[in-house]
């Protein structure tokens, strides 16, 4: 990324806006991440018990700690006998990269149409910002149901769905930056300067209006982790026999008073991950953002 | 500035007439309501009869025609499952979302602005470390799970306010703040993000040297540069609530548009889904344009350009 | 005093909201809005009930009931000639008896002299004729016609209270079928109202009258006092709609609702403790299974003793104690205790996996190839999505492949009831409810060739299914019933899983006992404790 050779000159600001003391990384939330994505990654080799394996005569079992519970199903069973454990580890591939996938793809066509909306004008603005606001004024859950409905609900389609209800909100706010900052000195000393439009939208827009998109694409990692949570709620989420942390919790939520790790544990996931995403992107967001330089 | 409301209305046209397009699509992506609305005894007459009647067996344009100028008078249709005119059912469901909508919208703001504004403050601090926190755990927890602890604990456990259903002020308590407190998370961290660099500004750096009191450069200017981003995500948020709340709106049993559309969607009850999208993106709209206007108020150089 | 018919100016302002405008289309479908405002006494005196359900009515009018849903408002507020008693077996309602000619073909009704409609009116003869023709007539378009007013071919006026009903084929489900498939409605109520009357004002001759409704958020019914014999304890009855389960819950843990229906069993298991509720439990006759497709699905599934072999495959009595908690009865044959004809021993195909892989080795079936199960992703079948992977594990135990499709109901229902069946199913998870104990409704639209849930074709059985309505007398049927059973045990079309229990939660200062296999309780004889 252009933004990350910009931001080597660090000013006094950016100690103090970090996580992490003295300006050294959030090591907890950054640990944390890796393990997740570990997990998502090669998760499937560490695991002896197959997340989809059903045992009758091990129906709700307590985590181990827990009278009842045993040392073959550390965080304890599902209402099918499943291992949670298992289960959560498997959660992760596809709650990671349902989600990942989503927020890069819908970012990365967010970020070009908006750039290319917000810097040419004209024409190619107005039918740009037509197509993004209709997207914009449709409900999210309408365009996932319609979707889910129409197609089935296969990881796939998940992330088709979260793309499409996702880029246009990049669009929009890339968009109205780039109008701000295209009237700015900078921007007119590279125009007078004789530098062509691409360059001087890669190379002197782009990178400032990557402080809010990083926010945003943070955020959004989280949001759409939690969006398939709630179609899995709505009973239109990834679908048996593909595990996500959203389907555990949700077809666990009728346990809640009965067998409390069934939603505790995929809760704890979601929670943990979006907080360390959050934490790590901040600290990110701190040393690589050009107006740190300040 | 009169031209520009003028572009920005007509621009607003242009968008509701490609909603009606993509909705109608949509709507009908999901397959055939028949099934649905007729019951497993309806001979196979009652089953085209059915579409018959609804125009179901003609030609898809001709189908989007018809939709269309109806729509224009604002006739909707009637509802395959209610059989009553769906711009009335919607219209019914719209004002509980509405004021669901924007009871949480207040809930999120107080909560959202005053936490970013003084986490922007103070970086580093063990406030600011407090306000990361809360912004993080607002942003990930499932409202449904949220709205679902509310229930036990504060319905259940202690019986204060009524656990669902639509009504009195009391039944407003929980749902908004379930969703006041996700939407404020978002609110406190693009407040956090724009005042700091607000204060970054040349220009603040400018007003400390020259000895402004600092309450008065955070308040009138510092939050003013400031406010351009926020007011966009206020209106974005707003809009998200409309169409969001579906889970809340499901877990509080409150009988709003979101509900009704996922009803509606399951259902395959084309015309509530075309009459509800519409009617929820016109709004939506509308307070586009008033954010755009605001926009304009606020800086001036966008309605120049 | 009451005042029929009239809506007082001052009530239509306090109507739950106020609808900006009308769209009027060209079919001229042109009705009250959202709420809609009934007649009834005031003042009774008597307490208020509030009962929490899960799903709305889509209709008013008896003659577009469009599912079962739509009986929680019906069972209320409508009566039959016939309908169920207190212990769900069928007894004269509107009639107060009736005899029958030998050839089964006309029936002669006496009505009861005390039967009032809820705007006053007594129920005449006259009447009677009229929820006929109604029912009918194909501008009234009833999609239901076809189970019992068409096979009427007269019904004549012999007296203020007597009719005959003349029918043109016998059928011996005719006084059971009474009870939902054809309500007594008022003939000067109807022809008084004006286009779609039981939109604006239904009018029936039920326990409990219509006063509001407000669409997708509740129902308002109030106790009617002249009823003939069920008059009901309670004055003011309010059904609201909750779709979340665990939110309709919450409804009887704070108490807002003195009665909840349709709890999962998960739920239910735990609020046997709590100390404010009564957790009361009825047999229904909703029934779950998994059909399979002997049409055109896994070319093995055509042989009977493959189907059998599946059967034995899954440990229903594990499955359903584990999703279930108990709270089903599982089943051997294609019907339960109580339906007509299902009494009949025979050597069960009890869980034996070995036996299964045997059975199914030996039949040559191909294990290579995957079965595909269609599930229920949403619906208001509890733990649909458990019991589709519990079935599939028990399959994967004895080698057989599975791929699992949850679908959203609606998508999961055009395959099912689908015209053309989709040959890229296997296994469908299902569940079908009866509206009484004739075994006719299910076995006519599950099991008959050509019929809407049916994936089994068998030309013997078949006719069998053909002949079974065509008795005029009970003790001559049941055998022949009970043989039809016995047969659709060896073929096992379907594998039958269990009848769910109907599960409600009653606050503890009333008392009921839920009617046993009506899966939409009447109301009538909620008492307070």
């Amino acid at each position: 990324m252009s933004a990350t050779s910009e931001g080597s000159g660090l000013g006094p600001f950016r100690r103090r806006f970090t996580w992490g003391r003295g300006g050294r990384p959030p090591i907890v939330a950054t640990t944390i991440c890796v393990i997740l994505v570990i997990a998502a990654l090669a998760g499937r080799n560490f695991i002896t018990l197959a997340p989809d394996e059903v045992d009758f005569t091990a129906i709700l079992t307590p985590p181990v700690w827990i009278e009842g519970g045993s040392w073959e199903h550390l965080l304890g069973t599902d209402q099918l006998g499943r291992d949670m454990l298992s289960r959560l580890v498997a959660g992760a591939r596809i709650s990671l990269l349902t989600a990942c996938a989503a927020v890069i793809a819908g970012g990365t066509i967010g970020i070009a149409l908006g750039l290319t909306a917000g810097y040419l004008g004209g024409l190619a603005e107005a039918v740009i910002m037509r197509v993004v606001d209709a997207f914009l004024a449709l409900p999210f859950i309408l365009m996932a149901l319609a979707f889910v409905a129409a197609l089935g609900t296969g990881v796939g389609n998940i992330i088709i769905v979260m793309v499409l209800t996702n880029w246009a909100r990049y669009a929009r706010l890339v968009r109205s930056e780039v109008v701000l900052i295209k009237q700015r000195d900078f921007v007119l000393l590279a125009r007078v300067a004789g530098l062509n439009r691409r360059a001087i939208a890669l190379r002197h827009i782009l990178p400032n209006v990557l402080t809010s998109i990083l926010v945003l694409a943070i955020l959004d990692v989280g949001r759409a982790i939690i969006l398939e949570s709630s179609l899995s709620f709505l009973g239109l989420g990834i679908q048996p026999p593909d595990v996500s942390w959203g389907l555990t919790l949700a077809e666990g939520r009728t346990y809640m008073t009965v067998a409390w790790w069934l939603t505790l544990w995929p809760g704890v996931a979601i929670v943990l991950a979006v907080m360390s995403f959050n934490a790590v992107g901040e600290w990110l967001k701190a040393r690589f953002d050009p107006r740190g330089q300040l | 500035m009169g031209r520009f409301i003028l572009t920005r209305l007509w621009q607003t046209l242009i968008t509701l007439l490609l909603l009606t397009v993509l909705i109608f699509i949509l709507a009908r992506l999901t397959g055939d309501p028949t099934p649905l609305v007729m019951p497993s005894e309806a001979t196979d007459a009652d089953r085209n009869f059915f579409r018959q009647q609804y125009g179901l067996d003609r030609p898809i344009h001709e189908q989007y025609v018809i939709f269309l100028r109806n729509a224009l008078r604002g006739d909707f249709g009637i509802s395959f499952r209610y059989r009553e005119p769906a711009f009335g059912l919607v219209i019914a469901a719209i004002g509980p979302t509405l004021q669901l909508a924007g009871v949480s919208m207040l809930v999120a703001m107080m909560l959202g602005l005053p936490l970013g504004i003084v986490a922007a403050l103070r970086p580093g601090s063990w406030i600011a470390a407090a306000v990361r926190a809360y912004a993080s755990l607002g942003q990930a927890i499932p409202t449904f799970w949220s709205g679902l602890m509310l229930i036990l604990f504060l319905s259940i456990t202690l019986p204060i306010f009524p656990s669902s259903g639509y009504g009195g002020p009391e039944n407003f308590v929980l749902p908004a703040v379930t969703l006041g407190f996700y939407a404020s998370a978002s609110i406190a961290m693009l407040t956090w993000a724009n005042m700091t660099e607000a204060l970054r500004s040349d220009f603040v750096q400018m007003e400390r040297v020259l000895g402004i009191p600092p309450r008065l450069i955070v308040l009138k200017h510092a939050l003013r540069n400031a406010s351009l981003p926020i007011v966009t995500y206020l209106g974005l948020q707003f809009g998200l609530l409309l169409g969001g709340a579906v889970v809340t709106e499901r877990v509080f049993a409150w009988p709003g548009v979101g509900q009704m559309l996922v009803d509606a969607i399951l259902n395959r009850d084309y015309p509530v889904v075309q009459a509800a999208v519409m009617m929820t993106a016109v709004l939506f709209m509308m307070i586009n344009l008033m954010v755009d206007l605001l926009y304009a108020v606020l800086d001036p150089r966008v309605s120049r350009s | 005093m009451t005042c029929p018919g009239v809506m007082h100016p001052s009530e239509r302002g306090k109507r739950g909201f106020a609808i900006g405008r009308r769209s009027v289309i060209g079919a001229g479908i042109a009705t009250a809005i959202g709420g809609t405002r009934g007649v009834l006494a005031q003042g009774t005196g008597k307490p208020s009930l509030t009962v929490a359900i899960g799903t709305d009515a889509t209709t008013m009018d008896p003659c577009r009931i469009a599912g079962g849903n739509d009986y929680f408002f019906f069972a209320n507020v409508f009566e039959g000639l016939y309908g169920p008693d207190e212990n769900g077996r069928s007894t004269p309602l509107l009639a107060e008896s009736h005899t029958v000619s030998p050839d089964g073909l006309t029936w002669d009704f006496t009505l009861r002299a005390n039967a009032r409609f809820h705007n006053g009116e007594p129920v005449t003869a006259e009447d009677v004729r009229f929820s006929w023709q109604r029912a009918i007539d194909p501008a009234t378009r009833n999609p239901r016609a076809s189970v019992l007013v068409a096979n009427i071919a007269d019904v004549e006026v012999l007296e203020l209270r007597r009719c005959r009903v003349k029918l043109k084929r016998r059928d011996a489900t005719f006084l059971d079928n009474c009870g939902e498939y054809w309500y007594i409605i008022s003939k000067k109520h109807v022809e008084s109202a004006g286009e779609n009357p039981f939109d604006r004002m239904p009018v029936g001759t039920g326990p409990f009258a219509f006063v509001e409704r407000r669409i997708r958020s509740s129902i308002k019914l109030r106790g009617f006092e002249q009823h003939w014999g069920r008059v009901p304890a309670f004055g003011d009855v309010l059904m609201k709609i909750v779709p979340d389960d665990q939110s309709r819950v919450a409804q009887i843990q704070t108490g807002e609702s003195d009665l909840v229906i349709n709890i999962p069993p998960v739920l239910a298991a735990p609020l046997q403790r709590a100390p404010n509720v009564q957790i009361i439990r009825a047999p229904s006759f909703q029934n779950i299974y998994l059909a399979i497709n002997a049409l055109n699905g896994h070319p093995g599934l055509r042989k009977a003793e493959v189907r059998r072999a599946l059967t034995m495959a899954i440990d229903r009595q594990a499955l359903a104690r584990a999703t279930m908690l108990g709270f089903a009865q599982t089943t051997e044959l294609l019907c339960q205790t109580g339906v007509f004809g299902c009494d009949v021993t025979v050597t069960p195909h009890a869980f034996d996996a070995n036996r299964a892989r045997e059975l199914l080795t030996q039949a040559g079936f191909d294990f290579s190839r995957p079965l595909r199960i269609l599930g229920q992703g949403t619906g208001r079948v509890p733990q649909a999505r458990e019991t589709v992977q519990g079935a599939a594990a028990f399959l994967n135990r004895i080698g057989i492949r599975t791929e699992i499709n949850m679908l959203d109901y609606g998508a999961w229902l055009s395959i099912y009831g689908g015209r053309e069946k989709d040959p890229n199913v296997d296994l469908i998870f299902a569940n079908f409810t009866d509206y009484n104990a004739d075994p006719s409704g299910r076995l006519l639209r599950q099991i008959r060739s050509g019929s809407a849930y049916s994936w089994y074709s068998n030309p013997e059985v078949d006719a069998m299914l053909d002949r079974m309505n065509d008795f005029a007398s009970a003790d001559e049927r049941r055998p022949f019933v009970r043989q039809i059973f016995k047969r659709l045990h060896e073929e096992a079309p379907l594998i039958p899983l269990w009848t769910v229990d109907s599960i409600y939660g009653l606050g503890r200062r009333l008392q009921w006992k839920p009617t046993p296999n009506v899966s939409w309780p009447v109301l009538f004889n909620v008492r307070t404790a």
